[in-house]
C-alpha cells in the first residue's frame, strides 16, 4: 500500500491514521509471550512445528538423470533443443555450486583419480569434481523446466562411490543406474553458491578509530 | 504538554529482565526514567508532531531527489565518487526503508523545530515501541492512568507490517542483522527489529559488523560462510562508504537496509538545503554551510556542526560572530554547517527533546528524552508518554 518515498511534497497528509479503523494512536495488538526473552518455550514449539509440516507435505515430483546431451534426446526426441538448454543450464550450475577444493588431492580423496578439474577465478585455484549427469524435471514444460549438476564417486570409501549426489551433498538412493527418480521440490531448487570467505574485518575500523575518543560519552555504538 | 511526577511501577527491573531490555540502566546512569512521564493533548499530537512530521519527510526526500541528480551537490555531501552510482540506483530503484528519526524542539505550542533527521541508524526504538507500550498497558490496568490515556505509538505494528512489505519487495523469507561489538544498546535496538521482522514471517541471523567477510565470489558472508543478500545494518552508510570493503560495497549484490541513499539523509548537508529548499518554512531553522555565509544573516546565536557526527561532538556555539566550542571530538574534516539556535523547553529542570519516528513514509509514535544539557544530548534519560 505504501510506495517506499515518495518525491513531491505532500502538506498535512495523515497516512496510516485516517484510514485506520480504531481510532487509537498506538499499536493494539502485542504479542507479550513473544517479546519475552526468558523462560521462552519457543523452541520448542518450532521443532513441533517443523515436524508437523515435514509430516503433511509431499507433493514429489518426477525428475530424470541424463550423463549427455545424446542421452537425453534419445529418450526425448522430440525435445533435442530443451536437452542442449538443460545441459548448458546445469553446467553453469556447476561452475557457480560445486563443491570446491583447495587441492587436487582433497578432491580426488572425494571423487576419485582423474575426477576433479582446475579452476581458476580472480581470488585463486580451485578443484572441483567432473559433472558426471544432469537431473532435468518438466522438460517439456514450456514455462519452467528444472536442471541440476549431479556428481558421483569413483573413490572406495567415499559414501558417494557409485552414487549420484547433487552440490550440497544430497545422496540419491540407489546406484548410478538409477535414472528416474520422484523427488521433492526442494532437491531440485537452486543451490547457494559456496562462498569461501577470503577476509573479514572489512567494516568496523571507523568505529576502532573514533571510539578511542571521548570516556565521558556513554554511547558506545552508532546507533544516534 | 505537560510532565507529571509518577509512581515507578512496583518490580519494573524484574519485568525488564524478563523482556530482555538490559539497557534500562547505562554508565551507573538510569536511561529508562518512569518517575515521571509526559502528557500530550491529541492535537497537539497530531496537529503540530504528527502532520509536520509527514511533511518534513516529504520534504527531505524533495532534498534526496536533487542531491542525487546533482554532482555538484553530491560533492557538496562529501558523498565519495565512486559510490554515487550506488546511492542514485539505490534512489531510483525505489529501494525500500525501513524507519528513521527526526528531532525535534517543540514546547507545546508553536511550531516544532526540525533539529536533526536520524534518517540512517536511529536507536530508542525497543524503549519507544515496546518498552513504554508495555508501560501505558500496566497502568492502565492497574488505574494508575485513565482508561482514556492513549500514547502516540503505533511503531510495532508499522515495523511489522513494513518487514511484510519488504520480504515482499525482495522476495525473501531470510534476513540478515548487524550492528558493532561491545554495544548493549544497539544489541538490543537490533534484536527488537529481529523480534518485528520475525512477527513478519522472516527468518532472521545475527552478525557483527567487524565478523562480516568477504568470499571468493565477492559476497559478503556470515561467520557461517553463508551468503549475506538481505541485511539491517545498525552502522552508519557514511562509514561503510570509507572503510575496506566500501570499495566492494557495489558488486557485493547486498539489498541494505537502511538503503544506500539514506547517506543523503542521514548528513548534516541536508539541513542547508532544507532551508534553501523551502525556506522559511513553520517547522525549519534557517541553516547554512558555515563555509558559505557571506550575504547572510547570521546575527544572533547559532549552532555549529560538523556533516557527519555522533553523540552531539565537535559542537560549537557562535554568538554574535564569536565561536566557543561547546564539545571536542574527532569530526569535522568533511566541513561544518551552522543552524539557528533554538533553545530546548526545560521541564523540572532538565531540557527536553522529542524524538519524532516514522516507518517508511508513515509517522508512527514519539519518544520523550531529557538531558541535563541544552545542546549536546550525552546523558539522556528517557520517559514514556501518554495522551489525554
Amino acid at each position: 500500500m505504501s510506495t517506499s518515498k515518495q518525491t513531491e511534497v505532500v502538506e498535512s497528509t495523515l497516512p496510516g491514521s485516517e484510514n485506520s479503523p480504531q481510532s487509537r494512536k498506538r499499536s493494539a495488538n502485542i504479542d507479550l509471550t513473544r517479546m519475552r526473552k526468558a523462560f521462552s518455550v519457543k523452541p520448542l514449539a518450532i521443532g513441533v512445528a517443523s515436524v508437523f509440516i515435514a509430516a503433511c507435505s509431499d507433493n514429489r515430483q518426477d525428475a530424470q538423470v541424463y550423463t549427455s546431451i545424446e542421452d537425453c534426446k534419445q529418450d526425448l526426441p522430440n525435445a533435442a533443443a530443451q536437452c542442449e538448454a538443460a545441459y548448458q543450464t546445469a553446467l553453469e550450475e556447476a561452475e557457480r555450486t560445486s563443491p570446491r577444493y583447495r587441492s587436487e588431492y582433497d578432491c580426488e580423496a572425494e571423487f576419485g583419480p582423474n575426477q576433479c578439474r582446475n579452476v581458476t577465478t580472480n581470488s585463486g585455484s580451485f578443484f572441483m569434481p567432473f559433472m558426471a549427469g544432469y537431473m532435468v524435471s518438466q522438460l517439456l514444460s514450456p514455462s519452467r523446466y528444472y536442471s541440476q549438476p549431479l556428481y558421483t564417486s569413483y573413490a572406495y570409501n567415499s559414501p558417494y562411490r557409485s552414487r549420484w549426489v547433487t552440490a550440497d551433498g544430497h545422496v540419491f538412493g540407489g546406484d548410478i543406474r538409477n535414472r528416474n527418480f520422484r523427488v521433492k521440490p526442494d532437491t531440485l531448487k537452486p543451490k547457494p553458491t559456496v562462498n569461501k570467505t577470503m577476509s573479514r574485518g572489512g567494516f568496523g575500523s571507523s568505529v576502532r578509530a573514533k571510539s578511542s575518543w571521548g570516556s565521558s560519552s556513554r554511547k558506545g555504538g552508532w546507533g544516534g | 504538554m505537560l510532565r507529571v511526577p509518577c509512581q515507578p511501577r512496583k518490580g519494573w527491573q524484574q519485568l525488564a529482565n524478563e523482556f530482555g531490555f538490559h539497557f534500562h540502566t547505562m554508565y551507573g546512569q538510569p536511561y529508562w526514567d518512569e518517575s515521571a512521564y509526559y502528557q500530550f493533548s491529541l492535537s497537539q499530537i497530531e496537529n503540530d508532531i504528527e502532520d509536520p512530521t509527514a511533511e518534513l519527510h516529504q520534504m527531505c526526500l524533495a532534498v534526496v531527489e536533487r542531491v542525487v541528480n546533482s554532482d555538484a551537490l553530491l560533492t557538496r555531501f562529501c558523498i565519495p565518487q565512486h559510490h554515487w552510482d550506488m546511492i542514485r540506483d539505490s534512489w531510483k530503484r525505489n529501494d525500500p526503508s525501513l524507519y528513521s528519526r527526526l528531532d525535534l524542539v517543540y514546547n507545546g505550542q508553536g511550531p516544532a523545530k526540525l533539529l536533526e533527521n536520524n534518517a540512517d541508524t536511529p536507536t530508542s526504538l525497543y524503549e519507544s515501541g515496546f518498552w513504554q507500550w508495555l508501560w501505558l498497558e500496566q497502568n492502565v490496568e492497574n488505574s494508575v492512568l485513565s482508561r482514556r490515556a492513549d500514547q502516540f505509538n503505533s511503531l510495532q505494528e508499522k515495523l511489522v507490517f513494513r518487514f511484510k512489505e519488504i520480504a515482499e519487495h525482495y522476495r525473501i523469507n531470510q534476513m540478515h542483522f548487524s550492528c558493532c561489538k561491545d554495544t548493549v544498546e544497539d544489541r538490543g535496538t537490533v534484536q527488537y527489529l529481529q523480534d518485528c521482522a520475525r512477527e513478519a514471517g522472516l527468518n532472521s541471523d545475527f552478525v557483527f559488523i567487524e565478523d562480516i567477510g568477504l568470499a571468493d565470489t565477492g559476497v559478503f558472508t556470515d561467520l557461517n560462510d553463508n551468503p549475506i543478500t538481505d541485511c539491517f545494518k545498525l552502522y552508519p552508510w557514511e562509514f561503510m562508504l570509507r572503510e575496506e570493503f566500501g570499495d566492494v560495497l557495489g558488486d557485493a549484490g547486498v539489498n541494505w537496509i537502511e538503503p544506500a541513499w539514506k547517506a543523503i539523509l542521514s548528513n548534516k548537508a541536508l539541513l542547508p538545503l532544507l532551508w534553501e529548499m523551502f525556506e522559511g518554512h513553520p517547522n525549519l531553522l534557517p541553516a547554512y554551510f558555515a563555509d558559505d555565509i557571506q550575504n547572510k544573516d547570521i546575527s544572533g546565536k547559532w549552532i555549529k556542526k560538523p556533516l557527519f557526527s555522533r553523540e552531539g561532538a565537535n559542537i560549537s556555539i557562535i554568538e554574535d560572530g564569536k565561536e566557543s566550542e561547546l564539545s571536542s571530538g574527532p569530526y569535522g574534516e568533511e566541513g561544518f554547517i551552522i543552524q539557528a539556535f533554538s533553545t530546548l523547553p526545560v521541564f523540572d529542570g532538565s531540557h527536553t527533546l522529542i524524538g519524532s519516528w516514522l516507518v517508511d513514509d508513515m509517522p508512527a509514535g514519539i519518544s520523550v528524552r531529557e538531558d541535563a544539557s541544552a545542546i549536546t544530548q550525552d546523558l539522556s534519560r528517557y520517559l514514556p508518554h501518554i495522551i489525554l
